[in-house]
C-alpha cells in the first residue's frame, strides 16, 4: 500500500511484490521498490510491514502487508 | 476554577456519559489548550473543545483570513476577511460561552517563544501547515514535557497521532494504558514525531493543501479526530492514540492505526 503523494508516483495504492528468496529485508524490499518507481529516489517515507513501522533489518514474508508512508503536511 | 452559571444545562448531554460526569466538567473547565494554527484542522478543533466546555485556551496563529479560506475554515466570514484569525477565533468562542478565557498569539511558535508559549498550556494542538512548524512544536514540547496532538492533510488522507503523552509502561503493548496527568512515577513519555519521521523532508518535496489542493470536508474530520483525543486525554479514557498513528482515507473509509518503535537514533 502506497500513502499521500506517494501514489501519484506509485499509481496506485495497492502494489503487488513477489518476495524474490528468503530472509528479503526492507534494505532489499527499497532497492527492488527504487528499481521499479525511479522517481521514489530520495522521497522522504518510512516503511511499515503488518502495520507496524520497521527498520531496514526487518525481514519481510510471503503474504506481509507493506505499506510506504510518507508525512503529510498539510492543515 | 468555579463552573460556569447553567452549566448543568449546558453540558447535560455529555455530564449523563460515565466519562464524562461531573468529575471530568471540571477537569475539561480546568484545562489549558494551545492551539497552533487556525486554518481547516484548528477551525473544528477550536469549535468542538470550546462546545465541550475547555475553559482556557491559547491560539496561535500569525495569518489573516482570506478568501480561500473560506472554503473548509468555517469559523470564518466573508466580513473577517483581512482580520488576524486568533481575534475572529476569539469572539466566535467568546459567543458561544462567555465565560471561556482565551489569550490569543499573532506571533507564530519559534524557537524564541516556544518555551514562554508552551509554559501556558497542558497540551497542544498541532494544526500547522508546515513541517518547520511541526518539528518545532515537537521539539519544544519534547523539552517541556507537554503531550500533543498531532493532525496533518494530504489530499484526501490525513494523520493523527498523539505524541509525548505521559502513559504508565504496560506489561503488554496491546493492553488499554492508562492515562495520567497527576504524577510523572512510574510513567513514561509516549513516542513523538521524530520516531515516526526523524528528520523533515526536503523543501518542496511534500505539497501542502495550497499546492496539492484539499477537501474542507477532509479537514473537519481530521481536526474532529484531533479535538477527541484532546478531550480522551484531558478526560484520562482509555484508547488514546499513543504510540500509533491514525491513516484515514476519505475516498474508501480506510483507517489503519500503525505502530510505532522508538527511534533510538532521534535528536533534537
Amino acid at each position: 500500500m502506497s500513502y499521500g503523494g506517494l501514489t501519484d508516483i506509485t499509481g496506485s495504492d495497492a502494489l503487488g511484490f513477489a518476495i524474490p528468496q528468503q530472509a528479503f529485508t526492507v534494505a532489499e524490499f527499497k532497492s527492488l521498490l527504487l528499481a521499479r518507481y525511479p522517481a521514489l529516489e530520495g522521497k522522504t517515507f518510512r516503511i511499515a510491514v503488518n502495520e507496524r513501522f520497521v527498520d531496514e533489518k526487518f525481514e519481510i514474508g510471503s503474504g506481509d502487508n507493506v505499506a510506504l508512508m510518507p508525512p503529510f503536511s498539510g492543515g | 476554577m468555579e463552573m460556569e452559571p447553567n452549566f448543568l444545562d449546558r453540558y447535560q448531554r455529555q455530564l449523563s456519559l460515565r466519562e464524562v460526569g461531573m468529575g471530568g466538567q471540571r477537569a475539561l473547565r480546568a484545562a489549558r489548550v494551545m492551539i497552533i494554527g487556525l486554518g481547516g484542522l484548528g477551525c473544528p478543533v477550536v469549535q468542538y473543545l470550546s462546545a465541550a466546555g475547555v475553559g482556557n485556551f491559547v491560539l496561535v496563529d500569525a495569518d489573516r483570513v482570506s478568501l480561500s479560506n473560506l472554503q473548509r475554515q468555517l469559523l470564518y466570514t466573508q466580513n473577517d476577511i483581512s482580520r488576524f484569525k486568533v481575534e475572529v477565533a476569539k469572539e466566535w468562542i467568546q459567543k458561544q460561552n462567555p465565560h471561556i478565557n482565551v489569550e490569543i498569539h499573532t506571533e507564530m511558535l519559534s524557537a524564541k517563544n516556544a518555551t514562554a508559549y508552551l509554559a501556558l498550556a497542558d497540551i497542544v494542538v498541532d494544526c500547522s501547515d508546515n513541517f518547520a512548524a511541526r518539528y518545532l512544536i515537537n521539539d519544544a514540547c519534547a523539552s517541556a514535557n507537554k503531550p500533543w496532538v498531532y493532525g496533518s492533510i494530504a489530499k484526501f488522507e490525513g494523520q493523527v497521532a498523539v505524541f509525548n503523552a505521559l502513559i504508565k509502561a504496560a506489561e503488554d503493548e496491546h493492553q488499554d494504558i492508562l492515562v495520567s496527568q497527576s504524577s510523572e512515577e512510574s510513567f513514561i513519555r509516549s513516542l513523538n514525531y521524530r520516531d515516526v519521521f526523524p528528520n523533515p523532508p526536503g523543501d518542496g518535496e511534500i505539497q501542502n493543501c495550497a499546492e496539492a489542493g484539499v477537501l474542507g470536508v477532509l479537514a473537519g474530520i481530521i481536526g474532529s479526530f484531533q479535538a477527541m483525543e484532546v478531550l480522551k486525554w484531558i478526560l484520562g479514557l482509555h484508547g488514546l492514540l499513543v504510540n500509533q498513528m491514525l491513516t484515514y482515507n476519505a475516498i474508501d473509509h480506510s483507517m489503519v492505526k500503525f505502530q510505532l518503535d522508538s527511534n533510538s537514533d532521534r535528536k533534537y
